[in-house]
């Protein structure tokens, strides 16, 4: 019988997570007698707020140089899965006071919903964190199987069930595709886990290229579904459209988060070492026409849509596409440039989806931009927050985004894939058109009278989403130092080094 | 290597059964044949406890829900393509995966490994072995799996349990108004004991 080595089983690496998944049993708990959701919610919160204190005990942790992991690099709580840890978490803290504060008035408001919001972030978490194949898989699949749910919470509309049913079984195709693309990277290689992959890919014995990177497309295919990649992409409009507001809020930032974070650390590490081969120039290539064909799709298709939520839903793509640049570029500063892309894309896109849910009506409809026509005068602040958002998304300084842009083209550039880099600058300006759509009307446009903006009385739990959205990217626009400094400081486990 | 070779040609026919048969209670009971063909598989190679495990819970547990789950649907016959072509263009791509799958096998150096070499590392496929991978090895993911397996449950019951417009069309609303107010004295503890069911 084989004995574990000592300090395999490291329980603390997994605090984050396993203070999200206790806090989602216990809302899970409270659903069941307590009617008060203001309180569940704040439990919520809490749990959020204690699953932070552990990352950034991490991160910092990470600063010193002392990252830590467990299960034989198997789980990773270094400066890529900490920083991540905490975009998601920020993420899920606005969905979930979006959530408190439209729920009921939509109609949506069953026990189940926080719960499960916890348990996608948890395997949310998970999935950033992973060291191997396995436990990416199944982070995946947890934070998934809730988001598939959520998707179809407003029951009784079609376009919700709809949106619900589609992504389920869109999903599960491309969980077949990856589970696939695992099955022959393990073939090719031998382990599951990242480290051996790494070293077995780029030592100079290996041979079976071919499988291998036959493994490593279908990885990027299982991945490249949920970060919206174009081709896998076509999902995201009508699920992004047909589910409630507040879940959308959640599934624009927190998916393509962990989706991203666990991209960039297999590109990092697998993709290096296979790209260190033979065959090692396909790899590449590939992800440069999909990152190239997202950035064209995703701000055309923004480009030619009525609805802001549709609109917002083809931004996300686009944004995908300015992230992909990171992706490309994960070997060097693409990690960092991402994590804080990342950042400030949670709080702008929350903050958008958030003033959405003030916007539209009890139905969830209503998002025209006659909608928004004299927004700036009947409701000032809230106009100015989705301005401060959009033009961040634009990236016009000096928001956050448009620090996020200069990072993700900067790496892309030292990586040497200038064509991509310049097809982003080009495809920013149109994206300037469509947000910038939004802004004239709320600003320069009178209110119409056949699209009014619903009377009731304002959220407090919104509002507080939305100000800590704004605020948050305005401030990561003046200071980005405060948190990239943590990010590209911070000490990365499992980094590839090419082998002489 | 003949037990083998008649194993794997009426394990892939079963496989193909279960694409290409157009009764779902056929595909299902041709799938049913792969995974027994499988379970004899490990026999061959003395893994009796992967063997048994495979009978036990592939070809009974999860193929007797399986068929449940396709004798409540009662599938109906729905043939209508919207877009013939496509059907081609997978029929093409299947096709160039399956070959190109094929040629990377054919390529690829490494001998595989012959009976004894997979005997041995099975070590009779006893189930400290497989003990000794799933608890140690991959305890974390096996940990994760329960998780998994939560999340599905919540989400099961959050989508199914949910409160539905009575007959004669009255909105969810206005039904749970109707019930709030038929009983004033106790409120309900529950949106979706609310509902009406």
């Amino acid at each position: 019988m084989t004995l574990l080595p000592e300090g395999f089983i490291v329980w603390s690496v997994l605090a984050p997570a396993l203070f999200l998944l206790g806090f989602a049993l216990l809302t899970l708990l409270l659903g069941v007698f307590q009617r008060d959701r203001g309180f569940v919610a704040a439990v919520a919160l809490t749990g959020i707020a204690g699953a932070a204190v552990f990352a950034l005990h991490f991160l910092m942790e990470a600063q010193r140089g002392s990252a830590e992991s467990g299960f034989g690099l198997r789980y990773l709580a270094d400066a890529h899965a900490s920083a991540f840890t905490l975009v998601i978490l920020l993420g899920t803290a606005l969905a979930v006071l979006v959530g408190q504060g439209t729920l009921e008035r939509l109609d949506l408001d069953h026990p189940e919903y926080f719960p499960l919001l916890l348990l996608s972030a948890t395997g949310a978490v998970v999935m950033v964190s992973a060291g191997d194949l396995i436990t990416l898989l199944l982070g995946l699949e947890i934070m998934s199987l809730a988001v598939y749910v959520l998707a179809a919470w407003r029951s009784d509309v079609r376009q919700s069930q709809e949106a619900g049913l589609k992504y389920f079984l869109l999903g599960s195709f491309a969980s077949a595709l990856f589970i696939y693309g695992i099955a022959l990277t393990y073939g090719a290689g031998g382990h599951f886990d990242y480290a051996s992959l790494m070293a077995v890919f780029a030592a100079t014995g290996f041979e079976a290229h071919i499988t291998a990177l036959l493994g490593a497309v279908l990885i990027i295919a299982g991945l490249g579904f949920k970060v919206a990649f174009v081709p896998f992409h076509q999902w995201a409009p009508d699920v992004y459209t047909g589910a409630p507001t507040p879940v959308t809020t959640f599934m624009a930032v927190v998916v393509k988060t962990a989706a991203f974070g666990a991209l960039l650390r297999v590109a990092a590490t697998i993709f290096a070492g296979l790209e260190a081969g033979a065959l090692g120039a396909i790899l590449p290539g590939v992800l440069v026409v999909l990152i190239g064909a997202t950035l064209v799709v995703g701000n055309l298709g923004a480009l030619l849509q009525a609805g802001v939520k549709r609109m917002l839903a083809y931004s996300a793509v686009a944004h995908a596409g300015y992230l992909g640049l990171a992706v490309v570029a994960a070997g060097a500063d693409g990690m960092a440039a991402a994590g804080f892309y990342l950042a400030a894309y949670t709080l702008m896109t929350a903050g958008a989806f958030a003033v959405l849910t003030q916007v539209m009506d009890d139905d969830d409809r209503g998002d025209t931009i006659e909608h928004f026509a004299g927004l700036g005068r009947r409701r000032p602040w809230l106009a100015a927050a989705m301005a401060v958002c959009l033009l961040s998304l634009a990236g016009i300084p000096p928001f956050a985004g448009f620090i996020g842009k200069v990072l993700v083209i900067q790496a892309a550039i030292t990586a040497g894939h200038v064509v991509l880099a310049v097809l982003a600058v080009v495809t920013s300006v149109v994206a300037v058109v469509y947000y910038a759509r939004v802004v004239v009307a709320m600003y320069f446009r009178e209110q119409s009278s056949a699209a009014r903006l619903p009377e009731r009385p304002a959220s407090r739990s919104v509002d507080v989403a939305i100000g800590i959205a704004a605020v948050g990217t305005l401030l990561l626009g003046l200071l980005p130092g405060l948190w990239y400094t943590l990010l590209e400081q911070g000490q990365n486990l499992l980094v590839f080094v090419s082998s002489p | 290597m003949v037990t083998f070779v008649i194993l794997a040609v009426v394990s892939v026919v079963g496989a193909l059964g279960v694409v290409l048969l157009r009764q779902p209670i056929h595909a299902a009971l041709s799938l049913v044949g792969t995974l027994l063909t499988l379970a004899v598989l490990f026999v061959t190679l003395q893994a009796h406890f992967l063997a048994v495990i495979q009978v036990l819970v592939y070809a009974g547990a999860i193929m007797v829900l399986f068929l449940f789950v396709i004798m409540l649907l009662n599938i109906e016959q729905q043939r209508k393509e919207i877009r013939p072509w496509l059907r081609w263009v997978a029929y093409g791509i299947g096709l160039v995966a399956a070959v190109g799958l094929i040629v990377g096998a054919l390529l690829d150096p490494r001998q595989a490994p012959d009976a004894a070499v997979a005997r041995a590392a099975l070590q009779g496929g006893n189930a400290l072995l497989i003990a000794e991978v799933l608890y140690f090895e991959f305890m974390l993911a096996f940990q994760l799996v329960g998780v998994l397996l939560l999340t599905g449950m919540v989400g099961a019951v959050a989508l199914v349990q949910r409160r539905r417009p009575p007959p004669g069309g009255v909105s969810a609303a206005t039904a749970r108004e109707a019930v709030l107010t038929d009983r004033p004295g106790r409120p309900s503890s529950h949106p979706v004991e609310a509902g009406g069911r």
